[in-house]
């Protein structure tokens, strides 16, 4: 019984996870949604044109990548601050 | 009241234009600048015990290149000084001195250092401000032991339009060629 539920959680978590991925690559809305984000690791660091990089920093390692819609171009938000950072904290390590 | 209706225009824009709606910020990195053997860009974001790079691509998803690729790093103005000033800040001083420890571990000494700016201002000017930073980023580098020669060139080499802010923006530089 607990099987058949911890399936139907996990059937449940799944479609929501790929909603809130379809989501993510529309063309609509480049508003942040920060429920989207929450349990990931990965953040957003804005660079000096005001463009989207998907940052995660485990601690030991960083990684970086440009975040880009369905076109292929960098997600640029209005008003975005350049060199601003959302939901990316330094780790122990850094500093 | 004036600023009680700025209030409400901003809110409204927020709500009408959802591109606008501004995820909540939390943090501040400054990113130096790579430029790889090809001439290409990307930024740099140094944590100390890591390293992060992801490519630099103009608003169009183009890669910005066509740089002399004899340029091993390149610090925005921005990131290393305030406006108009040659005095480095506390933290550029920290990244200068981390990059340049680094470089001669990895066996690279000798640089040359060169300022630019843009060409808000005189030419004689922004001459005398880019030879002043670049002598206040030599005289942090050679700290670490590296050899450092300087130049400027001032408003002189500009590598993006001038007539933009995002333009002036990327010409206010320092670059660091490997010798």
């Amino acid at each position: 019984m607990s099987g058949r539920i911890s399936l139907i959680a996990l059937v449940t978590v799944s479609a929501v996870t790929l909603a809130a991925c379809t989501a993510g690559t529309t063309d609509r809305d480049y508003g942040l949604d920060s429920a989207l984000l929450e349990n990931r690791d990965a953040g957003i660091w804005v660079d000096g044109n005001g463009c989207d990089h998907w940052i995660i920093d485990d601690g030991f390692e960083g990684y970086m990548s440009p975040r880009l819609t369905d076109e292929g171009k960098p997600v640029c938000r209005e008003g975005a601050v350049p060199y601003s950072t959302i939901d990316f904290e330094r780790t122990l390590l850094g500093f | 009241m004036k600023s009680y209706m700025s209030v409400v225009l901003v809110g409204l824009s927020i709500l009408l234009n959802p591109l606008a709606v501004q995820a909540e910020i939390t943090g501040k990195l400054e990113a130096a600048i790579w430029i790889d053997p090809d001439g290409c860009e990307h930024w740099v974001i140094d944590l100390g015990v890591e390293g992060m790079m992801s490519p630099h691509l103009d608003r169009d998803g183009n890669p910005v290149c066509n740089r002399n690729p004899n340029i091993c790093m390149e610090f925005p103005g921005d990131m290393l000084f305030d406006v108009n000033k040659a005095v480095l800040t506390l933290d550029a001083r920290t990244a200068i001195t981390k990059y340049f420890t680094q470089q001669i571990i990895d066996g690279q000494s000798s640089f040359l250092v060169v300022g630019h700016t843009d060409s808000d201002g005189s030419l004689y000017d922004n001459f005398d401000l880019a030879w002043a930073r670049a002598q206040a980023v030599a005289e942090a580098a050679r700290q670490t032991g590296a050899i450092i020669r300087t130049d400027a060139f001032g408003e002189l080499q500009p590598i993006a339009s001038n007539d933009t802010a995002d333009g002036k923006r990327r010409n206010r530089r320092v670059e660091i060629i490997c010798e």
